[in-house]
């Protein structure tokens, strides 16, 4: 075996375009996000126009921010470091630069396809097909660069970061491809394969891990790398970041349901989410402790470095939004806080505080390293933390007071719970007007302190020669003896044992009579064996998980077993039982061709964001909403839109509340009904025409997805359409409003007329008796 | 039995195993990680301190 000493080059110029762009799809984001928040107080800034509208505008500030901000940061933090920590040049220049490009088009093509209402209704999910699925090859295109270069690393061993990355890039992908998995009906269209209950299981399985495995776990690698590096000391307690991954990652991924707390889902999923929740209290709160006390003996740094004070702030606001996070689980917290301003609070302590003050504090660190300079201004840095941190501690502020506030009024009764006390909804949205608009101050101040980073990078790289960093290492061949192939990561005890014990466990609770006796039998002797063998054997089973350690590959496998599940355990059993024929109680009336495409512009517009559609099993919501909502009662919703923010009132039995031309006025000018209404007026739909000719494709993807239409003959779709226009029309036209049938908010009125439609039916035992 | 899944009780045992099984997770990684040696603790913790220069990237490969 010949050592020789080479000298590898990183590619540090891919670490540079990605953090600039981060910076500046921050600035665009964050704006985005004070434009929305002020379109919540001051209803005309939405201008009256279809693509400046509240609707289509939120979730181009939340994509932006998520995906355009923290995704590039996170790729120049994982470029940067993985480079350094596995001694080896990312593998592919072209892959590199592939991967940026391709990022940046996604951005741009998802900042114009948002504004103009192509959406797939469903939170951070919004992107059309193509675009998904342009995501997904970039996303393949990272994740090869990234594993090819482990491939070629020169360091055997993995740092802990290297781990967190790992378990981004194999998380992300499958969480992206399930929720995105769609049927497309035209080319800018689609719809979703899972509907109802499937969906908002799916959906809350991505969208609370798009929160564990896209704002957080990259991030944490990225703190396990940063902060010591800033605080030129190791990681206080490398144990603990071990402990801290892997129930990081086994947890996690369990706990979607609780955004699903009090609703109809199944009581035993619920209490699934709460329990994991939970449970993630002790995993954050680990490594949030070991993050801070890697800056032990460098507080006193913090009073002049802005980097470290970056860092000590974002882990600080980690550790507060994973202590709040678990508590808005436990049911009777969520009751209160659900649907209320109090989760945008926690939410935006989280990105504000953990993502965007881990962004700003990596930035000032690289920036001196990328381009040899040293920063522009430190005073300016500093000024940045304080207007920044003046500005969180507003934004939450104001949203925990605004939550807590609307929470309680709409949740607070009169005469021994019979009665709302607030039965008035605007009353308690004008009740938290101020606090909103506290919001705007804090989230403007945050953007300042952003452009005040935009400002000293440009000052700091004008004029600055860009540098790459230069390591010198040896090659040596790597022993056999550390390799671990397929064979050996199976065919060994930990697995093996834990392979059988789950095959037992799963008879035992699904089985029949026999299999069911054999499988608690089968696992009782698994675990005992499995106790004996590791008090025998301990050094085969240690042994074992070093090798894991140093051998990429099988660690991620494991690592995608460990994470995949607590999401098949979950939506597997909803998958295949969430039939409409196993529907009891109540089954949703499918929408007629014409309240089908009115759905569709419902979503076009993005009501979602504000109305949800799902009537929790609380006292104070059925008095104020009706009849709690039932499992069937959305079976055929591709997408489901149980929402999750309520800024107007739920909209599940808003069928036959109100006339038609109460819906038609409030849409023109909800004011002009509901004095008070933050809501934006919607001229558009009175003037432009119902999408008829796309009715047949979306129809025939509603059938495959189960949705009972039947076969339409010639003529025979156009005509009931025709008739079901000119109905509402003629209604709109005795109370006084003209407006051509063919008109979309026509369709819209009849499909919010709908809701709340169902037919009902016997539990199944019975019927089959 | 099985179409029944979101409406019997008997489901509810559900969140208890997985708690369990959670649990032994986090007990046995938390054995793993206590019975780590120290130099390896030590050289791991100290990956992110390897020494480097740099070049200016105009002179790059």
């Amino acid at each position: 075996m010949s050592d020789r000493k080479i000298t590898i080059e990183y590619n540090d110029s891919i670490v540079r375009q990605f953090l600039l762009a981060s910076v500046i799809w921050g600035a665009v984001g964050m704006l985005v996000g004070v434009i929305v928040a002020s379109q919540l107080n001051f209803w005309r800034l939405n201008f009256d126009l279809p693509w400046l509208t509240f609707g289509r505008l939120r979730p181009l500030h939340t994509n932006a921010v998520i995906f355009a901000f923290v995704g590039n940061m996170m790729f120049a933090g994982v470029y940067y470091s993985t480079q350094r920590l596995v001694k080896a040049r990312l593998a592919s220049n072209f892959l590199s630069l592939l991967h940026f490009w391709g990022w940046q088009l996604i951005i741009v093509a998802a900042a114009i396809t948002l504004p103009l209402g192509f959406s797939r209704g469903k939170e951070y999910a919004e992107l059309i097909w193509p675009i998904n699925i342009a995501v997904a090859f970039i996303w393949v295109v990272f994740a090869v660069n990234f594993f090819w270069t482990l491939a070629k690393r020169h360091e055997p061993a993995l740092y802990v970061a290297i781990w967190f990355y790992i378990a981004t890039i194999i998380t992300v992908a499958m969480l992206y491809i399930v929720n995105h998995l769609s049927i497309p009906s035209s080319l800018l269209h689609s719809y979703p394969v899972f509907g109802g209950v499937q969906d908002a299981l799916v959906q809350w399985w991505y969208g609370h891990n798009a929160v564990a495995f896209f704002l957080t776990t990259p991030i944490l690698g990225i703190m396990y790398y940063f902060v010591p590096k800033a605080a030129e000391r190791p990681v206080y307690s490398y144990r603990l970041s071990v402990i801290h991954f892997w129930s990081l990652v086994f947890v996690y991924i369990w706990a979607g349901p609780h955004h699903l707390l009090n609703t109809a889902l199944p009581g035993w999923l619920q209490a699934l989410g709460m329990t994991f929740s939970l449970m993630l209290w002790a995993p954050s709160w680990g490594g949030m402790l070991n993050g801070l006390l890697t800056i032990r003996g460098a507080w006193h740094k913090l009073r002049t470095d802005p980097v470290l004070k970056f860092f000590a702030a974002a882990i600080t606001f980690y550790g507060m939004a994973t202590f709040e996070g678990p508590l808005l689980s436990i049911k009777s917290v969520n009751a209160l806080g659900h649907y209320s301003d109090w989760i945008i609070g926690h939410v935006h302590a989280g990105t504000l505080g953990w993502n965007g003050f881990m962004a700003a504090g990596m930035i000032y660190w690289l920036l001196p390293r990328l381009w040899n300079k040293p920063l522009h201004s430190i005073a300016l840095a500093n000024l940045h933390f304080w207007v920044g941190l003046v500005g969180i501690l507003l934004y939450v502020a104001a949203m925990w007071t605004s939550g807590i506030t609307q929470g309680l009024m709409l949740n607070a009764t009169t005469e021994h719970g019979t009665l709302l006390a607030y039965p008035n909804f605007l009353d308690t949205l004008n009740a938290i007007r101020p606090m909103m608009l506290f919001r705007v101050v804090g989230g403007t101040l945050y953007l300042v302190g952003w452009f005040l980073l935009v400002y000293n990078l440009y000052r700091t790289v004008r004029g600055a020669k860009a540098v790459n960093g230069t390591v010198e290492v040896f090659v040596t061949e790597r022993a056999v003896s550390e390799r671990l192939g397929f064979g050996s990561m199976v065919f060994n005890p930990p697995v093996m044992f834990s392979l059988l014990g789950t095959i037992f466990a799963c008879a035992w609770m699904f089985g029949g009579d026999f299999l069911k006796l054999a499988g608690l039998f089968g696992t009782a002797l698994c675990v005992m064996l499995a106790w004996v063998h590791f008090g025998t054997r301990t050094s085969r089973w240690a042994a074992w998980y070093d090798r894991l350690l140093v051998n990429a590959m099988p660690f991620t496998i494991l690592t995608f077993i460990a994470v995949a599940a607590g999401g098949l355990i979950q939506i597997i059993p909803t998958t295949l039982v969430n039939r409409a024929q196993n529907v009891e109680g109540r089954r949703q009336l499918p929408y007629t061709p014409l309240e089908l495409a009115g759905r569709d512009l419902f979503i076009r517009e993005g009501c979602y964001n504000c109305h949800s559609q799902m009537i929790r099993t609380l006292v104070p919501d059925v008095l104020r909403y009706g009849d709690y909502s039932r499992l069937g009662e959305s079976i055929y919703d591709h997408p489901f839109q149980w929402g999750s923010r309520r800024t107007g009132p739920d909209l599940a039995r808003v069928g036959s509340k109100y006339p038609n031309v109460w819906h038609y006025r409030h849409l023109e000018n909800p004011r002009d009904v509901s004095p008070g209404s933050n809501m934006p007026n919607y001229p558009w739909l009175i003037k432009q025409k119902t999408d008829v000719a796309a009715l047949p494709s979306k129809l025939a993807v509603q059938r495959i997805l189960g949705v009972p239409y039947p076969e339409y003959k010639d003529g025979e779709l156009t005509a009931l359409i025709e008739t079901q226009e000119k109905a509402i029309a003629a209604d709109l036209k005795a109370s006084g409003v003209y407006v051509a049938p063919d008109r979309e908010i026509v369709a819209v009125i009849a499909y919010l007329q709908k809701l709340g439609k169902y037919e009902a039916l016997p539990p199944i035992k019975a019927a089959s008796k | 039995m099985f179409h029944r899944i979101f409406l019997d009780n008997w489901i509810s045992l559900f969140p208890l195993v997985a708690l369990i099984t959670a649990g032994s997770v986090y007990v046995a990684i938390f054995y793993r990680a206590v019975r780590m040696k120290s130099p390896q603790i030590d050289r791991m913790a100290g990956l992110p301190f390897e020494s480097e220069n740099s070049v200016s990237a105009d002179e790059s490969k």
